[in-house]
């Protein structure tokens, strides 16, 4: 019940009461002009609203701090309503820009009215449940509410930084040609070595110098051939090791990182799925293209932090989701803990990449410059770089990125050459 | 329009309640109104929503206890309608400012101000009759009306109960 209706039922029986213990007449005459308010209201109250409503947004996905419009489409399709106030129900996290999203009018039969506002938001999948519908008299002691369902989803997706070349080379690729250097002789760009004529080779491929000095063949060049790989990401979204503070956490720098690999690997078709490793597991079926480019933005965009106990060890990680051979790139601030899983998933053939955005010069900045925040550093870097030295010395490339760089620089002066990938990487400060 | 009219009749509700007070010579009752009143009159801009409520139990209230002290009881009756209105006006504008937008607000406002003023001005003149007849009543009826009252009042309650449902 409303509360300005119980507000009179309480001082007209208030005063009525009153009225009838002291036994004086003026104190319950006094509650006339309150029933008669009420009673006014009552009758002209609100019959059921019958009012359906459409909302249009000018795109379902959009880029970090992009502005959406949104319209609202508003029809009274039952009888005439007296005072109605509409308010759309805006997910939380969006931003409203400019426009209305609430109005207070009378609804004649028939009658639309449409609401237009803009918002932009963070990355994330909002849900635009309905809208709030209040119809009421002209006194607004009796009101009817409404909730019109008028579902619609919007897809924020994480900033795409193109990447130039990520050179990766895993041991084994897939048949179609592509850009990952395949260690197989046949047509290509790169010199792979040179071997005897066969019947059908070009003959521009002779190699007129290892011919002339062996004169019992004839000998061609091999170029190495160039073809597509299965990559994995995994995105670590445990909360024990992403630092979660009101500013954000780790984990937001992980996406952009993951977004920007995902994006380029897909443009030179390769075939790449995700896993989100932290709560409930999220899982992106390895395929090529534009459309898988997509899936990927947006399991990305609803990517959130998770404290499950379960998954606070990366030993679950679920690796028969990843085909044999696969690369594998961890997007990972990494945790002491984490070094034996990741040996144990380099000990079974998985080359592997590990991105992983510094933590502690993360946790420094958001403590200041405190001496004893220094020294803790000092010796949290010490611990860190022991364990990067033992993940390296396994064979796994690690890129360990200073937050002060953006990613897509990083991947630069790092992931664009393969020669550094065979062997550690070191990315100085 | 809603401003001019809600400071009207606050202004007199305050006004008619603060003399009737003041006449009688009860000048902390009078004061409190007044206070009262002023805060009202400020709270329009700082949109605290449990001023109005406040205010209307508040003078209501004070015009049944000027009436069991037997003071004017037109203008005490004046002061209760008009503090209705008070009331009234406050919560409406409330709710249209409560929207980003407000469509065809004079058509919106007009039929309210005229039911608003249809319901006040019957009720005053209903009660001010009233206050004219005398009729003497014993226990007995006392308390068959005040049986038959808290009874419609606990059905009128559910029926709208149902209503709002």
């Amino acid at each position: 019940m409303e509360f300005r209706l119980l507000l009179m039922a309480a001082l007209i029986s208030g005063l009525f009461m009153a009225g009838l213990i002291s036994q004086i007449g003026g104190v319950i005459i006094l509650t006339i002009p309150l029933i008669l308010y009420v009673a006014s209201a009552f009758l002209a109250g609100p019959h059921s609203a019958k009012i359906e409503a459409k909302r249009r947004l000018s795109r379902d996905r959009a880029s970090q701090g992009a502005e959406i419009e949104v319209h609202l489409e508003i029809n009274n399709a039952g009888s005439a309503l007296e005072e109605v106030l509409i308010e759309e129900v805006m997910p939380h996290g969006l931003e409203l820009v400019d426009g209305e999203m609430s109005a207070f009018c009378t609804l004649l039969p028939n009658q639309q009215i449409s609401l237009t506002y803009r918002v932009r938001g963070i990355r994330g999948h909002y849900h635009f449940s309905g809208v709030q519908v209040t119809a009421s008299d002209h006194l607004g002691i009796f009101r009817k509410k409404t909730f019109l369902s008028v579902p619609s989803r919007l897809f924020v997706l994480p900033r795409v930084h193109k990447l130039k070349k990520i050179a990766i080379r895993p041991r084994y690729t897939r048949i179609y040609s592509g850009m990952i250097p395949a260690r197989l002789g046949g047509p290509g760009v790169e010199f792979h070595g040179v071997r005897p004529y066969q019947p059908g080779d070009p003959l521009r491929w002779i190699n007129a110098r290892a011919t002339a000095r062996r004169s019992e063949a004839i000998y061609i060049n091999e170029f190495e051939q160039e073809r597509v790989a299965d990559v994995g990401l995994i995105l670590d979204a445990r909360s024990l090791s992403n630092m979660p503070s009101d500013q954000g956490s780790l984990l937001d720098y992980s996406i952009d990182a993951a977004a920007a690999l995902s994006d380029s690997l897909l443009e030179n078709g390769n075939r790449v799925g995700l896993l989100i490793y932290g709560g409930p597991i999220q899982w992106t079926f390895p395929r090529y293209g534009r459309v898988q480019k997509e899936r990927i933005l947006q399991s990305l965009a609803g990517a959130e932090l998770g404290a499950n106990p379960i998954f606070e060890d990366l030993g679950y990680i679920p690796t028969r989701l990843f085909p044999r051979h696969t690369q594998l790139i961890v997007l990972s601030p990494l945790v002491d803990e984490d070094l034996p899983v990741l040996l144990r998933l380099r000990a079974r053939g998985y080359p592997m990449v590990i991105v992983s955005p510094d933590p502690i010069e993360y946790e420094q900045r958001q403590l200041g410059e405190d001496r004893r925040v220094q020294f803790a550093a000092q010796i949290a870097r010490l611990e860190r770089e022991f364990l990067l030295k033992q993940l390296r010395q396994a064979g796994i490339s690690i890129v360990d990125w200073n937050l002060q760089q953006p990613f897509h620089h990083v991947a630069h002066q790092v992931l664009s050459r393969p020669q550094l990938l065979a062997r550690p990487i070191e990315v100085r400060r | 329009m809603i401003r001019p009219a809600f400071g009207i009749s606050l202004g007199v509700a305050a006004l008619s309640l603060i003399l009737t007070f003041a006449a009688s010579g009860a000048w902390a009752w009078a004061a409190i109104l007044f206070l009262y009143g002023v805060l009202w009159w400020y709270s329009e801009k700082s949109k605290k929503a449990w001023v109005p409520s406040v205010g209307l139990l508040l003078f209501t209230g004070m015009a049944a206890s000027g009436m069991a002290a037997g003071l004017a009881k037109e203008s005490l009756l004046l002061g209760a309608v008009m503090t209705l209105a008070a009331w009234d006006l406050d919560l409406w504008r409330q709710r249209a400012s409560r929207a980003s937008r407000q469509d065809n607000l004079g058509a919106l406002m007009r039929p309210h101000l005229e039911r608003l003023a249809l319901v006040l001005a019957l009720g005053y003149g209903v009660s001010w009759l009233v206050l004219s007849v005398r009729m003497e009543l014993g226990f007995w009826w006392i308390f068959i009306l005040a049986f038959a009252g808290v009874i419609a009042l606990a059905k009128a309650l559910g029926a709208l109960q149902q209503e709002s449902d």
